[in-house]
């Protein structure tokens, strides 16, 4: 794992060095191991200096593609490193390959061996026939002009090479090497890099290599070293950059300046999304009511793609209006002991809560005012447009809770609904499953039980319950006479159930399925 | 590197080591003795690879969690331990200022698992604070959960790619599968489905060809990788589990492999904290079982064990008796302590299915959303279930099936729903809605005019309608939701971890490919799946050549699923594994279910967006 390949991590440094050393030799073009294979092991191209970049990635046609990272850079980095990293690098940190002096030496040196190598090989032919030490030396002594232009040109390059390192001292690595740096974790900066081009071409190769870290270093770059404008300008061709600028502001947990930026940035919706995510940390229900009212108006109304939203938003806003409407009228009400809260205060506040809730607490307090009071659940229902269903269960709910069954028959009998249907939209199993959660007493649960259209559901609910009488009453429907005599284990002896169960059984009238 | 043990399973105790070695290299980078202060969500990956004798082994006095508020401590050394996000950065930023503000001198050391992130200096910089802090990275990649599960638990990974486009994480798992095949070596062959698999495949080309070793290894010990999003198939996460494993995740929650029960199961006055792999014999046993296969097997073992305290209670011999004592009670008394537990759960689990009143009513509406019957009765029972205020994050798993499996609801049937969740729950949770629009989850059908529409436009949309409809064709070509009934008691089919009503995608995606079904087939569906799909043979490298040619690792499987996986799909590919000769052994981001994935899209703009 991690820690196998971080011990490894020096000595895999050296050898990374090392290959780089042999690639960079005038003597080894056919070379096998210059070759790049790809994972089908289809060979890609030959290796050339100037082909680095593609062993490293996908990107042969990037336009950085030159020799990339000369051992210049290594020596070279310390100096061109910001102070921070020359801090970090005084602590022990043995996981990071880190081009000290030492690995510089070393490459050094084996750029001196390189040659040495050199010289020895071009005198190779001639030392497997020499019958004398003697003769060799004398033949060997003399280089034949091609190796001595060889080695002029060897010289010659290393001289310009020399030349080359010092000067580049202060001028900015390879792009595609700083992109190998940071997606290697290794210590990079991007000072130096003040040409456009240059930059675009940072950001376009981090994307490439699809390294978010890379990606977000790079924007904070760009950000800080660009005119506005252009940064702007340049980051919505990107939509990669921009959502590791907007993750980066999301995480420095300004939605403000967020919400502005993406913005500008063309990504309205989002932008609009988070304008209405800040409204929501208003705690105050007044100013809360004002910004979303704000928001909606300024950011929302008009877009076509946030119409649906709009709506919404502007639903949430009346309610926040007539939760304050009605807290206000209530409060008071409850301070000077008035109806409804003259026994029993009220408990919690109404802001901020949803509508089914509010809904609760007006059939709650306010069950049978008259449908032009504001706190009426008739008049909440009707400006919400609230379907049938929502208002059924949520104020049998609050009827139950409260064990006002009268009020509950006037809410169930079929006159009281809303709209006018026949069939309840409400199944009487919704209801029953209600009355059960309230812990509703035996009698107003057989009544409504006995309700249940689905016999074998209703058999199976009353059996769970014991509620004895309906499960008779339902076994006789079903003229289930096998269930019926079963069932009388259950019922204890004498009792009211018993009698009706008996006296079922001794019905002849009754036409028992067989 | 011997990693295979004896059965010729991948050892991944080595990969345990190696991080324990990781953790003692992080913790002796600071000399002598310190304090630490670790984020609370590592504690239990810690947990796992070391405990806490062997940080105070290393250096560590005083072991303190990572709050707002600076530990009161006086001791001159101080190490944070992590995850490398803005926030854990802030939090430290402010207990150095305020050290300093009391006039302390302490030097710290922040130890980011798994790397350091460029966030990490800027905000440390900005905060003035760069110079009292060294850096320190500490490579904790994937966690081995069990014998054939490899964690880099991760739970945030998913939203965080997937909603937020965030690419930073990629770069971890590339490294961790990068270490993987460092110590099984190379593997052969990889398949990968979707975009966040794309850019993992394409990222670890590029340092593999960096470090020089694209070729095959005819020592690999990994047959074949793959490498699948999340997002292939949102369907399963959302879906009951119904294996034991499954269920007790989404009923408890298992977390790291720990799953805490509380006093109703365990039928004490305190809670157990409960390591849940291979090595609980009677967890091992149930784990891949279909929970109505549970109860029958823990009662033969309850007898098992009552006849081992009888034996014991008919022993007259003293030497017996010491046998006995030495021997089979400490098993007996392990056992029992697993087995009281295990019938505790299980009989919570089936509780709740009993109940909750409508819980039997919600399975059979999810059967139904999931066969594509009853679209109408499906609707109301979830318009039923919002406006009865009903679990929120139950109701938005329906929502979003239905949602899956038609390609979007109709408009109207969409803005419905829409309403009356946020009437019911808040219409903060627009926030929520959108999220889970943005993933994919819960969105509307596209109503477009035609007329209005370039040539290219119409071909994106074809594509995008070809995509839509998408999930009933997958399923009616690789039947993915069986005809007949499956056997739940001795499976023969891998949707027995959804009661044989749907194969999960993923695990038949493998089976397919793995089982090189004709290529035609194969493609039409791949072609139907979000992202690219991808599946290639390395060449293998010269040396040794043909040593190891057919040998059984080719027959070892790794699956790597980015954004997480569910015990549903590990219990469906260990039962493949079983019929089909395979070894699956899989890595994942985090383990997640139905709740964990809802969970995280929720947002009701309060606390971090």
């Amino acid at each position: 794992m991690s820690v196998r390949y971080s011990l490894k991590g020096d000595e895999e440094d050296e050898g990374y060095w090392n290959q780089k050393e042999k690639r960079q030799n005038f003597f080894d073009d056919a070379d096998d191991e210059n070759e790049i294979i790809d994972w089908t092991g289809t060979r890609i191209e030959e290796f050339t200096g100037s082909q680095v970049t593609s062993a490293r990635g996908t990107n042969k046609n990037a336009s950085f593609t030159k020799p990339s990272r000369p051992v210049e850079i290594a020596n070279n980095f310390p100096k061109t490193g910001t102070n921070k990293e020359i801090s970090s690098q005084s602590e022990p940190k043995p996981e990071q390959p880190k081009p000290t002096q030492t690995s510089a030496s070393k490459s050094y040196h084996k750029k001196s061996a390189s040659l040495t190598i050199g010289t020895k090989n071009l005198s190779k032919p001639t030392s497997s026939s020499a019958s004398s030490l003697e003769s060799a030396v004398k033949r060997d002594s003399k280089l034949s002009h091609t190796e001595v232009s060889k080695l002029y040109a060897e010289v010659t390059s290393l001289k310009r090479k020399l030349q080359s390192s010092e000067r580049s001292r202060w001028d900015a690595p390879k792009v595609s090497d700083t992109i190998i740096r940071m997606v290697m974790g290794e210590p990079f900066s991007l000072e130096m890099y003040k040409s456009l081009p240059d930059k675009l071409t940072l950001l376009d190769s981090a994307i490439e290599y699809h390294d978010g870290n890379s990606i977000t270093a790079i924007v904070l770059f760009l950000k800080k070293t660009l005119k506005n404008s252009i940064f702007i300008s340049e980051l919505r061709k990107r939509p990669v950059a921009i959502n590791h600028y907007a993750v980066y502001l999301r995480s420095m947990g300004d939605e403000e300046v967020l919400a502005s930026q993406l913005q500008i940035l063309g990504r309205k919706e989002e932008a609009a999304m988070c304008r209405y995510r800040l409204t929501l940390q208003e705690s105050s229900p007044q100013a809360r009511y004002q910004s979303m009212k704000k928001c909606t108006d300024s950011y929302f109304e008009g877009s076509k793609i946030l119409h649906r939203e709009t709506v919404l938003l502007r639903e949430q806003c009346s309610l926040l209006n007539k939760q304050i409407l009605i807290e206000g009228a209530d409060s008071k009400a409850s301070r000077e002991r008035k109806p409804p809260f003259a026994d029993c205060p009220k408990e919690a506040e109404l802001y901020f809560l949803p509508l089914i809730t509010t809904l609760y607490y007006c059939c709650k307090y306010h069950f049978n005012q008259s449908q032009s009071s504001i706190s009426s659940p008739e008049s909440l229902v009707k400006e919400f447009n609230m379907s049938e269903k929502q208002y059924v269960m949520t104020a049998a709910k609050a009827c139950a809770n409260q064990r006002k069954w009268a009020d509950l028959d006037t809410l169930l009998a079929p006159k009281k609904w809303i709209m006018k249907t026949k069939k309840p939209t409400v199944g009487f199993d919704r209801i029953v499953g209600i009355l059960l959660k309230a812990k509703a007493p035996n009698d107003i649960l057989q009544k409504y039980m006995l309700m249940m259209d689905d016999t074998t559901k209703r058999l199976e609910t009353a059996k769970k319950y014991k509620i004895h009488s309906v499960v008779i009453e339902t076994l006789k429907q079903m003229r289930d006479l096998r269930g019926l005599q079963n069932y009388r284990t259950e019922v204890t002896y004498g009792s009211s159930e018993d009698i009706q169960l008996q006296t079922l059984l001794k019905n002849t009238s009754i036409k028992w399925k067989t | 590197m011997a990693a295979i043990s004896s059965e010729g399973d991948l050892d991944f105790n080595q990969l345990k080591v190696l991080a324990r070695d990781e953790l003692i290299r992080t913790l002796e980078s600071m000399p002598d003795s310190k304090d630490l202060v670790i984020e609370p969500k590592l504690m239990k990956i810690l947990d796992r690879i070391a405990g806490a004798q062997l940080l105070r082994n290393h250096g560590a006095s005083k072991i303190f969690k990572l709050e707002l508020n600076s530990p009161k401590t006086d001791s001159g050394q101080r190490m944070y331990i992590c995850r490398p996000t803005a926030e854990n950065m802030k939090v430290i930023a402010d207990h150095i200022k305020s050290d300093k503000q009391g006039g302390k001198k302490t030097s710290y050391t922040v130890a980011l698992i798994p790397k350091k992130m460029y966030i990490c200096e800027v905000i440390m910089e900005e905060e003035g604070v760069y110079g009292d802090v060294t850096f320190e990275e500490c490579k904790l990649g994937l966690i081995p959960l069990d014998n054939d599960i490899l964690s880099l638990e991760l739970p945030e990974f998913f939203k965080s790619f997937y909603l937020h486009g965030d690419q930073s994480w990629i770069s971890p798992i590339v490294n961790s599968l990068i270490n993987l095949q460092v110590i099984f070596h190379k593997i052969p062959n990889i398949s990968s489905q979707g975009r966040c698999a794309k850019m993992v495949l394409e990222m670890t080309k590029t340092i593999e060809n960096l470090q020089g070793g694209v070729l095959g290894d005819p020592d690999h010990q990994i047959g074949h990788l793959f490498l699948i999003d999340r997002e292939v198939d949102m369907v399963t996460p959302l879906c009951t589990q119904t294996t034991y494993e499954g269920l007790v995740d989404e009923t408890f929650g298992i977390n790291c492999g720990y799953c805490e029960f509380g006093k109703d199961v365990t039928g004490t006055d305190k809670n157990i904290k409960l390591l849940l792999n291979y090595e609980d014999d009677v967890f091992e046993e149930i784990r891949n079982r279909h929970i109505t296969n549970v109860f029958s097997f823990l009662k033969a073992q309850a007898q098992h064990v009552q006849s081992g305290y009888m034996k014991g209670k008919n022993i007259t011999q003293i030497g017996q008796m010491k046998d006995f004592v030495s021997n089979e009670l400490k098993d007996l008394k392990q056992q029992s302590k697993s087995l009281t537990i295990h019938i505790g759960a299980s009989e919570k689990i089936l509780q709740q299915t009993t109940n909750e009143p409508d819980s039997k009513e919600h399975l059979q509406t999810e059967h139904a959303i999931l066969e594509g019957i009853g679209y109408k009765d499906s609707f109301s029972f979830i318009e039923e279930k919002l406006d009865r205020q009903a679990s929120a994050s139950k109701t938005l798993r329906l929502m979003c099936l239905l949602s899956l499996t038609s390609n979007g609801l109709p408009s109207k049937d969409f803005k419905t729903l829409q309403s009356h969740f946020l009437q019911s729950y808040g219409y903060e949770h627009l926030l929520t809605l959108n999220n889970l629009r943005l993933c994919g989850l819960f969105t509307e059908q596209q109503s477009t005019e035609v007329s209005k529409l370039s040539m290219s436009d119409v071909q994106k949309l074809a594509d995008k309608a070809l995509k839509r409809t998408a999930f009933r064709a997958i399923c009616k070509k690789w039947n993915l939701i069986p005809k007949d009934n499956v056997q739940l008691q001795n499976p023969s089919d891998m949707s027995y971890v959804f009661s044989g009503v749907y194969t999960p995608l993923i695990c038949k995606l493998i089976e397919q490919t793995l089982m090189k079904s004709p290529s035609s087939t194969l493609e039409e569906v791949v072609k139907l799946l979000p992202g690219d799909n991808c599946t290639f043979t390395r060449t293998m490298s010269a040396k040794g050549k043909g040593s190891g040619a057919a040998k059984s690792s080719s027959k070892v499987v790794l699956v790597y699923f980015l954004g997480g996986c569910t015990f549903a799909e590990i219990a469906a590919l260990r039962l493949l594994g079983a019929m089909k000769g395979y070894k699956f052994m899989f890595a994942t981001t985090s383990i997640m279910n139905g709740n964990t994935l809802i969970d995280s899209m929720i947002d009701n703009g309060k606390g971090k967006s």
